[in-house]
């Protein structure tokens, strides 16, 4: 079932060539393909709706109109089927997910993308938050970097961004704030495209500059926590999930940091770093198995669904 | 749909009064029984009706405060309450085929958290009397409402559309208990 997607006409480019994903928007998308969707899921598998032991969806977080759309056809179709609904963190999808994939056991967590950033460990049965941004999620800060430069959105402005950094030679100082655990990412991005347009139009740096000296402080501010984590848990093991996490330079820059501690860096590619289903199905597999059941009455969606409220009774 | 604008004086009132369409055998009723509409069981999509699009006929019922009401099935009632407070509504009745089937449109529709705090009241009920789903909106804000007009009506569709591509193989299947 990992294998159905679904996209329309170059929806992602378009919708982020705007002001990036609008919820309207993305909800009209589900909505449009997800029972074709489904009925393809099924029919790849050579499934049939008896087959199924649960329907998994995501409860949050996320935008809101998006989430009910799914969520309305989660509920019905698990009335209409008879099976167990179970409710799923956004995050927590992505964190099993990298832990199916890659083997990890119980790593220290960087979950970054455009809506999240966090450093998550696991600790008497939840997934706690060490660290996080106080404001903007990295994804954010990278995309919104990349409309001030007018950086195509085909595929990604994340992508594009990490290609011209490759080409980057100078670089140059940009505000570093890591607070304690916590990092911030909008005062980077105010700064950066205030200046971006005066250091270019003087020939001070390139476009390429920017974009490699974006990277690198935002990159490092990030493994900076993370290794903070790993410290105060003593743990020999580093997960990198989301969608920034495909990039290769931040691997790069975990990959040095594990090595001079000793530990294992993992990291999955494109196809499980960026939101899928899959996740989702992966981490209420977890939870159905374990007996999580969400009962239709509070089988709402909540746009603010923390990591650490689920109990992940799953793991010992 | 009608939606009341805000200068009516609060008068569109509600499909379901007295003599209106909603009641059986009453002016204007459509053959069938309360809240059918023209597309309900006459080869329209299995136990799915259509909400009502046809204006009143004769004996229009009335609103709140004596003036015409809209008729329709779907209406928007603008109800006065005071000066500072001042309450639009949105009201749809849907038939199914069973009362089963509007349970399950209720339930899946009913269940998600409220919305961020906003300017004003934004409330959303969801009711089934019988076979009929009836869903009423009511907001303090025209804008507030036409969005949640607009979310609404999205979702019921998608349920619509998951029910006439599911609902056949639900119900060929065999009862509970035999299942796999």
């Amino acid at each position: 079932m990992a294998r159905c997607w679904r996209t329309r006409g170059g929806l992602t480019s378009r919708l982020l060539a705007q002001v990036g994903f609008l919820p309207g928007d993305t909800a009209r998308h589900h909505r449009a393909v997800i029972l074709d969707l489904l009925q393809e899921a099924l029919t790849e598998s050579g499934l049939t709706s008896q087959d199924i032991d649960c329907i998994a969806y995501t409860k949050g977080p996320g935008m809101g109109a998006p989430l009910v759309s799914v969520a309305v056809v989660a509920r019905t179709v698990a009335q209409l089927w008879n099976k167990p609904l179970v409710g799923v963190n956004h995050c927590i999808g992505h964190i099993e997910m990298g832990r199916l994939i890659t083997g990890a056991t119980s790593p220290t967590v960087l979950y970054v993308s455009g809506g999240n950033t966090q450093v998550i460990a696991y600790s008497e049965h939840r997934y706690r938050i060490f660290g996080e941004t106080i404001d903007i999620a990295v994804g954010n800060c990278l995309d919104r970097f990349a409309r001030v430069l007018k950086v195509s959105n085909d595929p990604s402005p994340g992508y594009n961004i990490e290609q011209m950094a490759k080409r980057g030679k100078k670089l140059v100082e940009l505000p570093y704030t890591v607070k304690g655990m916590d990092v911030s990412f909008s005062g980077i991005l105010s700064f950066i495209e205030d200046v971006a347009h005066r250091m270019l139009a003087t020939g001070e740096c390139t476009p390429e500059d920017l974009c490699f000296s974006l990277q690198e402080t935002v990159f490092a501010m990030l493994v900076e926590i993370t290794e903070r984590a790993m410290a105060h848990c003593g743990s020999q093991e580093a997960l990198i999930v989301g969608g920034v996490g495909c990039n290769v330079r931040l691997q790069e820059m975990m990959a040095t940091m594990c090595q001079e501690r000793g530990a294992r860096l993992f990291a999955t590619d494109e196809r499980f770093c960026i939101d899928n289903g899959a996740m989702i199905a992966q981490a209420g597999w977890e939870m159905f198995r374990a007996g999580h059941r969400t009962p239709l009455g509070d089988s709402g969606v909540t746009q603010r669904y923390r990591t650490d409220e689920v109990e992940v009774t799953w793991r010992d | 749909m009608q939606a009341a604008g805000q200068g009516t004086g609060g008068s569109t009132g509600d499909a379901d009064g007295p003599g209106g369409p909603g009641v059986p055998g009453g002016p204007g009723s459509d053959a069938g029984g309360p809240g059918e509409a023209g597309a309900a069981g006459s080869g329209g999509p299995q136990g799915v009706g259509a909400s009502r699009a046809s204006g009143p006929r004769g004996g229009a019922p009335r609103g709140p405060h004596g003036g015409a009401a809209s008729g329709l099935n779907g209406c928007c009632r603008c109800g006065a309450r005071g000066p500072e407070s001042r309450l639009l509504e949105f009201c749809l009745t849907m038939p199914f085929a069973t009362p089963m089937e509007a349970e399950l449109a209720r339930r899946s529709l009913a269940r998600d958290a409220p919305p961020l705090p906003v300017p004003g009241v934004l409330l959303k009920e969801f009711t089934v009397s019988g076979n009929i789903l009836t869903i009423r909106l009511t907001a303090a804000d025209h804008r507030q409402l036409q969005l949640s007009i607009s979310s609404c009506l999205q979702q019921l569709s998608l349920l619509m559309w998951i029910m006439q591509c599911f609902l056949p193989v639900f119900l060929a299947q065999p009862p509970s208990g035999q299942r796999r």
